[in-house]
């Protein structure tokens, strides 16, 4: 007699692929605005053509290395660049769903009135913080901005641009978060579906 | 006293459910406002550089290896293989967990990704057969810690960038323990099962069973192919992640698992992930330059050497102090906060680099089977719908052989400190 180990469907919550679904799910202003819910895909749709590039870009390292035998001297560059992007495209994106990385020690013991305004005054926190980012951005890029990067020569702002887009689009979620918190509190996603679906990989 | 102030407003920001990325950003954005000589760009040059740099390029690379090869049917392969091979032993199930738990960290670099591929199949499998819920459960969690310790290792990423050391030599320092933490929860398993005679399953034909092994052969190429890479020279870890990837992804495809749509999906995930670990990385590469700023290191340096000048105490107290901060922190989150300020100290008491790392690392991933923030209980009641109570309740029994491999690790250096000298350049 063998083992049969059980064989997944597709799209179910125990299928193969991890519960996904429930950041693919549309939270309450994407089914609203249309156009909120296209700049939210838009972002996810640039980190994964990012992480794509980054792919392509070391194995083209390999390839003109050995195979060609002629290693190029920006590629590690591009390379590094994109992933400080990818860093803060995916910082904004997890923004938008609320699921940054957090310590739930308190507040799973807290009542839940207590508890939501614990979160309000965390997103309000991120959003003083994302403001300071935004105005550091823009000071470092006006500062740099006749530097050219060593290997590529784009310009250095090309660089410091990740941190201002990341975090104006950190504002942006986080602001309309707390929008939702005060006015539509009945469509916060459960916390604890949230939190299943952030670590499920 | 500065020094004193920003810990504290980080506790208080973490406690305030404020994100850790964040938590980090705001005491030294204050700082920052506060000093006359540091400018506001500043902020925003340290948190950029803290991950442009090629090493880290290896993070998102690897994430995405285990995610590929978690839906690429490898681990199916793995558990069919190990269970023709060793299911008619007693307690095999519980072996087999481990097995297919070894041969999958080859890929994977997270205990997380582990816990979910493992729970999803092996949880089902093993309660069908007999085998008690709380074991599957917990044979299943305290398993999953083997794919943060043997390469590829995200949580040794991290603390190689963070220390300043090579992403090669933690690697290997990594293999024996993990090596150790396998035999220990086989003799675990051989313990808790060795008055069920009833749990094994017939021998099947000599054929199946080499077919079933032979099947599973591909997968062994990737840690070949990371393993070997490194080990040669030839490419650097960061290369060596691109590379197993490709071959991952031409695993799935091979196996009929790699559609567009899952590729989006892997992808997604893989971008979210990365977000969300790599912007801890930046803000706190601001706060360890606030850290080095304020010469944290010697200050605490000084503090630890009040209380004590002996290594092996030194090593107590550094273990129950990250035993509590593991329980609450997210490793990655803990290595970036404490790795600035511990590793100094560790080389004034003269212990070895990459034996003080592994045991971080190892007790850190302790934390995440303990409440209350436990990520592998919540990811293992989330994959197999049981209830996370019961789910610390089964995994409960078995931190005493984790805590017995983290004394091994602890007082044995010389198992982490062997292989990265014995190959290493």
């Amino acid at each position: 007699m063998s083992m049969q180990s059980p064989k997944p469907v597709e799209g179910q919550r125990d299928g193969q692929v991890p519960p996904l679904d429930t950041y693919i799910e549309r939270d309450y202003y994407e089914r609203r605005f249309p156009a909120y819910a296209r700049l939210v895909d838009a972002e996810r749709f640039l980190s994964g053509i990012l992480l794509l590039a980054i792919f392509v870009m070391i194995i083209f390292q390999v390839f003109t290395r050995y195979v060609l035998n002629m290693p190029l001297s920006w590629s590690e560059e591009l390379a590094r660049l994109m992933v400080v992007w990818l860093t803060f495209l995916g910082a904004g994106f997890v923004a938008s769903r609320n699921a940054h990385i957090a310590v739930d020690l308190l507040a799973v013991y807290l009542p839940k009135k207590l508890a939501t305004a614990t979160q309000i005054l965390a997103m309000v926190l991120v959003a003083a913080g994302s403001i300071y980012m935004i105005f550091a951005a823009v000071s470092l890029m006006i500062l740099t901005g006749s530097l050219t990067m060593t290997a590529t020569s784009l310009p250095t702002p090309v660089l410091y641009g990740s941190v201002l887009v990341g975090y104006l689009l950190i504002l942006g979620h986080t602001v309309l978060n707390v929008v939702m918190y005060l006015r539509h509190p009945d469509e916060i996603p459960d916390a604890v579906e949230k939190a299943a679906s952030l670590e499920g990989l | 006293m500065v020094l004193l102030i920003m810990f504290a407003a980080l506790l208080v920001l973490l406690a305030l459910r404020v994100p850790v990325w964040m938590a980090l950003l705001i005491p030294s954005i204050a700082y920052i406002i506060i000093d006359d000589t540091a400018t506001a760009g500043l902020a925003a040059q340290q948190t950029a550089s803290g991950v442009f740099d090629f090493a880290i390029l290896a993070v998102p690379m690897f994430i995405l290896l285990g995610n590929i090869a978690n839906i690429s049917g490898a681990t199916d392969r793995l558990f069919d293989a190990a269970t023709s091979a060793i299911g008619h032993v007693r307690g095999s199930l519980g072996y087999v967990n481990i097995a297919t738990s070894f041969g999958f960290s080859w890929m994977s670099g997270a205990a997380i990704s582990d816990a979910a591929a493992m729970g999803r199949i092996q949880v089902p499998a093993m309660k069908k057969r007999g085998y008690p819920e709380g074991f599957s459960l917990g044979i299943t969690g305290a398993s999953s810690l083997i794919a943060p310790m043997i390469p590829p290792s995200i949580p040794a990423i991290i603390y190689a960038v963070t220390a300043g050391l090579s992403v090669s030599s933690l690697f290997m320092a990594g293999i024996v323990p993990a090596l150790v933490l396998v035999v220990v929860l086989c003799i675990t398993v051989w313990i808790q099962t060795r008055k069920r005679d009833d749990l094994r399953i017939e021998k099947p034909p000599m054929g199946k069973r080499v077919r079933d092994v032979a099947k599973a052969l591909p997968v062994a190429g990737a840690a070949v192919i990371i393993l070997g890479g490194i080990l040669s020279g030839i490419v650097t870890p960061t290369e060596a992640s691109a590379l197993g990837v490709a071959y991952v992804a031409i695993l799935a495809i091979c196996y009929r698992n790699l559609s567009f749509k899952n590729l989006g999906r892997v992808a997604a995930s893989t971008v979210e992930t990365t977000g969300s670990v790599l912007v801890i990385v930046t803000s706190a590469a601001l706060f360890g330059w606030v850290l080095a700023r304020e010469q944290a290191p010697q200050v605490m340096t000084e503090l630890i050497l009040q209380i004590t000048d002996r290594p092996l105490v030194f090593l107590i107290l550094i273990n129950v102090l990250l035993l509590i901060v593991g329980a609450v922190l997210e490793p990655t989150a803990a290595i970036l906060i404490l790795v600035p300020v511990l590793v100094p100290i560790a080389e004034i008491f003269g212990i070895d680099q990459a034996h003080f790392a592994v045991m971080v690392i190892f007790n850190l991933m302790l934390g995440l089977l303990t409440p209350p923030v436990g990520l592998v209980l919540f990811v293992l009641s989330s994959v197999t719908q049981i209830p996370v109570t019961k789910v610390i309740k089964g995994v409960l029994p078995f931190f005493i052989p984790m805590l017995v491999v983290l004394l091994i690790i602890t007082f044995v250096p010389f198992l982490s400190t062997w292989l990265p000298s014995a190959v290493g350049p």
